[in-house]
This record gives C-alpha cells, structure tokens and sequence, in this order.
C-alpha cells in the first residue's frame, strides 16, 4: 500500500478533536502550511527596486545635491514598508518559522479542518453554503485548471478563505471542490425536483431551462458547460455540437460554480435518457 | 452599502495614500520661493547657468521667479491632478468592492433556501 508521507504524520491533538466534535470521520490525509512566494518575490522585488533608488539618491545627496534628499526621503518611504512587509511574510513562513511548519490542512471523511495561527477551526463539507472559486492555469499533474484560491460561507455563518500562500491548492482545492460538490448535489436536486428554481449567481436553472440575466436557454439548446480562462476564468454554456452559446459568466464571482455545472450535467443526462 | 472585503479596503488606502503623497509634493512645492541649481535665492543674488559648450548665462533673480512663477501651476496641476486620479481609483475600488460584496450575500441568501431545504 503507498502512504502520502504527510498521510505519516501524527495528527495534533487539537486537530483531532476539532474533527470529532464535528464528527468529521476518519483521517484522510494533510497538506502541510506553503511558503507564499509570490507573496515573498513581489515584496523583495519592490524593497530591492525601491531601496536601489533611494541608496543612489541618498548618494547624490551627499555629493552635493541638496534638495535630492527630498527624493531619497520619499523613496526610504517607500523601501521601509516594502522590506517591513518581506521580513513579516517570510519571518511567518514555514521556511523560517518552526511554528507555521506545524499549521496545516487535515483533510477527513466527512470535511477538513484548518490549523493555523489564527486557530484550529473544523468544516463540514455539507455545510458550506456557498463557494466561491478562484481559478488559475497550473502545471500541477492533478489538473491543468484547479482552484488556487477558495472562499467559503458555511450554514453557520462562518467565512473562511484558503489561497494558494497557505497551501498547495492544486491538490487541496481539487478535493474540496469535489467533496463539497458531492455533498450539495442531492440538496440542489432535491429543492429543484419539488419544482423551485434556483439560482446561482445571474443563472437560474429552471424546468424550462437556464435562465440568464431573464433570457431562457432551453434545455435542448445546451449540450453541458465549459470553462475557458481568457483573463479571467469564465463559465460558458455549449450546444450538442460542442459550440459555445450564450453569455459568458465570470466564474469565480458565482456561488456554488462547480454545483451548478454538476446540476446541469445531471439534469441533461435525466432528459437524454428520458428520450429528449 | 455593503462593506468591501479587508482586501479591498487595503488596495483602496495604499491607492489613497499614494494619491495623498503626489498632494503632500505639491504643497511641499507651493512655496513662492525661487532657485538657482535647485538653491533658494535671495532678492539680490545672481544666478550663473554655465551650458555645456561653456556660454555663460547670468540671471537675476526677478526673471528666474517670472520664469518659476510661470511654470509653478504646470507642476501644481500635474500634481494635483495625478494625486486626485489615485484618489478617484480608490473610490472607484471602494464602489466596485461594496457592489461585489452586496452580490455576493445575495447569492449566499439564495443558496440558503435550497441548503436548508434539501
């Protein structure tokens, strides 16, 4: 049997019952806390841009150019914050500091729970309400299109946001995704089934068809939904020939994205073998 | 209005506070001073601008303030004008921000009917 190493580790006893108190089941496997680079690389280059200038300016000061100092001392302005955020983000990393190495992602049967600095905090994967997905193109094996960042309202009314900087979101935001999407089908199907339209962000998925923005896209004009990234991620809906038809819609401003795709997927597959 | 998101508010005062310092440069630069070589002049001082093939210029210091005095409000309103633009963006973010946010509680409410229900 192949083990994930992180699968390895000793689960903390927080974590442990944080999980139990949800009854989130068996341990599955954890993703340990990330090193934000792109946090690290930005604040660098901008504190080394930045402090640059303002070196040469104090330079040109002190050879005789009085009033550079003005210059130099709106540049030092400019370098302190720069450096202030660097050394903060990378003196909070796990890379320096041996407290984060121990934040991570413990992903269980029934939901996850997060430890890190502000606290160890359990989730249900059917109790988020909403979700909200960020997608970036990733070279990762797991997917070329994941999550990179994710943000959550549960039914209890807990707002909680994972990027890329906490954790490796090419695995982690895969598998979210997907156990939340499993756990809020049955409840979507079931509420649309009892004849209730729902509606996720400007789309409406009615008997008729999607709704969008009040203009109706019959069932038997949608083939099934793709994502394309153009600047940003934007869902589409396709005809039986694989054309795209329709508006586009911005995907990670749209609750519930992933449902949604699976709902409409569900409901062609009822119609086809219905004989539609 | 909604409240924007922390992110939101963040990017809209680091766009203010870079709007507020093009501000604080022009009424650093208010002043109805006037300088030779980047040095305050005084009324009786003699300004002397040596060109590169060596021609020597003299200018007094009424006509080197006409010259400045000239040139003071291009450089104000440029200014002004950068800083008020950073300004009217974190505005803008700000707007945009409680728009987004306002849509998004929206779609949180409508997922809550057919959570609860199902």
């Amino acid at each position: 049997m192949t083990w994930l190493v992180e699968s390895a580790l000793v689960v903390p006893p927080d974590v442990t019952v944080a999980a139990s108190m949800r009854n989130l089941g068996r341990h599955c496997e954890s993703y340990p806390a990330v090193t934000p680079k792109p946090l690290l690389v930005s604040s660098a280059m901008f504190t080394v841009l930045f402090g640059l200038l303002a070196v040469a300016a104090t330079w040109g000061a002190t050879i005789g150019e009085a009033t550079v100092w003005k210059v130099a001392i709106i540049l030092w302005t400019l370098t302190a914050p720069c450096l202030v955020g660097f050394l903060w983000v990378l003196l909070r990393s796990p890379a320096v500091s041996r407290r984060a190495r121990q934040f991570r992602v413990h992903v269980y049967e029934h939901g996850w729970v997060w430890a890190r600095r502000s606290g160890t905090e359990a989730y249900r994967w059917d109790e988020v309400q909403a979700l909200f997905a960020n997608l970036a193109v990733f070279t990762a094996p797991v997917t070329s299109r994941t999550p990179y960042g994710i943000r959550i309202t549960t039914v209890d009314g807990r707002r909680v946001e994972i990027w890329h900087v906490h954790v490796d979101m090419a695995r982690f935001g895969a598998v979210l995704t997907a156990q939340v999407t499993d756990a809020q089908l049955p409840k979507a199907m079931a509420y649309f089934d009892k004849g209730n339209p729902i509606t996720f962000g400007d789309l409406t998925v009615t008997d008729d068809g999607v709704a969008y923005q009040g203009i109706l896209m019959p069932w038997s004009e949608i083939g099934g939904t793709e994502i394309v990234h153009i600047d940003q991620s934007y869902l589409f809906f396709v005809d039986n020939a694989g054309r795209q038809r329709g508006a586009r819609v911005n995907f990670g401003l749209m609750a519930n994205g992933y449902t949604f795709m699976r709902m409409v997927r569900t409901i062609l597959a009822r119609r086809r073998a219905g004989g539609h | 209005m909604a409240k924007p998101k922390r992110g939101v508010v963040i990017g809209a005062s680091a766009l203010a506070l870079i709007g507020a310092v093009f501000f604080v440069v022009a009424a650093i630069n208010v002043g109805d001073e006037v300088y030779c070589d980047a040095k305050p002049m005084r009324p009786s001082d003699v300004c002397l601008e040596v060109a590169e093939d060596g021609r020597k210029t003299y200018n007094t210091y009424p006509e080197l303030k006409a010259e400045q005095d000239a040139l003071r409000p291009v450089l104000l309103g440029a200014l002004s004008g950068v800083g008020g633009l950073f300004l009217l963006a974190a505005g803008g973010f700000l707007v945009a921000g409680s728009r987004e946010n306002r849509k998004e509680r929206a779609q949180i409410e409508a997922a809550a009917a057919w959570m609860r229900a199902g």
